[in-house]
């Protein structure tokens, strides 16, 4: 007789994820209204804006997509293609974020796991991958999808408010509530403190990712954690051999 | 908003709405396609660790661009500093109170109140 309790609903997993990503929800509102703006001054209609934010989520590559085509001020010059190599550049971070939040999941048919991850922006990575890594929901696949959810639509619901918006927000409100991802994250990160080797790899992201940007720009987010995660882990394997 | 000159032709725009969008989901695809054999050995360890340093990366870089922001009108280049180390201070406040008292909501708030304590004072 299995002492198992049974699985959590689907409203049950919905509540867990909308109580872990509220904060971050709100925030995509807000970050999502001033890239809705910058959207509208590029000359992208509100349904473009809507298609762009819900498939890309990324706030950061979209206002450097919008940022191009703004500073090169017409169609002449080939500035979508720029704008498009910028959103790519900047996003080739989503391959390692999946597949770490992948790795965390139980395996599951391509068409599942591509409906799971398909829209993971690095705010539902960065409240779902702790959470997988130190206590798993008992419905890991259906929080990360509802996580991812619940993301895609405020940030959809920001882009559009953003779009119809004229009005800007004071530079202390728009600071403070930029401020609200590193702060939580931070509460985050707080939650492996005793995880010395996941810590070691948070600091030294925290630490060397900034440094390097100069010289690596978009691309430091990815190659940088990488490259001392490898070392890390070989350094820790040689230790064990020797 | 109405746009008093049309930068992008309508298929452009389309262009970088839908491919940066469709670009992007394919990426998340790929390690979906090229990863499904991660198992439990040193690749998973080599990609939990990279999830977190990327996570600390993220939390750097956001918390200097949101301090440098705070004071983004000023002409003064040190206020800008001061609110990058601010927001950095403000980042740690928050961690230490999340690891000693293991608030999550309320260590938030904190480092956010402390955060705009800064606006204010400088």
């Amino acid at each position: 007789m299995s002492s198992e309790s049974p699985l959590p609903s689907a409203s049950a997993v919905l509540w867990d994820a909308t109580k872990s990503s509220y904060l971050i929800v709100f925030t995509f509102v807000m970050m999502f209204a001033g890239v809705g703006q910058l959207s509208a001054r590029a000359g992208l209609d509100v349904l473009q804006t809507g298609v762009m934010t819900a498939l890309t989520l990324a706030a950061p590559a979209q206002a450097a997509a919008m940022s191009i085509v703004l500073s090169a001020g017409g169609a002449a010059g080939g500035a979508w293609m720029t704008a498009l190599t910028a959103v790519f550049v900047i996003n080739l971070r989503f391959i390692v974020m999946v597949a770490s939040v992948m790795a965390r999941l139980p395996r599951m048919s391509i068409p599942r796991t591509i409906g799971t991850l398909g829209l993971l922006s690095a705010s539902s990575f960065a409240v779902a991958f702790p959470r997988l890594v130190d206590h798993p929901p008992r419905r890991p696949a259906l929080f990360v999808l509802f996580l991812c959810l619940l993301c895609c639509v405020s940030a959809v619901v920001g882009a559009v408010i953003g779009h119809s918006m004229s009005g800007t927000v004071s530079p202390l409100l728009g600071a403070v509530l930029g401020a609200v991802i590193p702060v939580y994250f931070a509460t985050l990160l707080a939650n492996q403190w005793k995880e010395r080797a996941l810590m070691l790899n948070a600091v030294a992201g925290a630490i060397l990712v900034p440094l390097a940007a100069p010289v690596l720009g978009s691309t430091s987010l990815l190659v940088v954690p990488l490259v001392f995660a490898a070392l890390s882990v070989a350094l820790r394997r040689r230790t064990n051999d020797a | 908003m109405m746009l008093d000159v049309l930068i992008l032709d309508p298929w452009q725009a389309w262009v970088v709405a839908l491919g940066s969008g469709l670009a992007t989901v394919a990426l998340r695809i790929m390690p979906v396609l090229a990863f499904r054999n991660i198992g439990s050995g040193w690749f998973r360890d080599v990609l939990d660790r990279t999830g977190f340093g990327i996570m600390g990366g993220i939390v750097a870089q956001t918390a200097l661009r949101s301090g440098r922001a705070m004071f983004a009108g000023t002409a003064n280049p040190e206020l800008l500093q001061v609110g990058m180390l601010w927001a950095v201070m403000a980042v740690l406040l928050t961690f230490l109170l999340s690891v000693r008292f293991k608030w999550k909501l309320l260590a938030t708030l904190s480092g956010l109140a402390f955060f705009a304590l800064g606006g204010m004072i400088f």
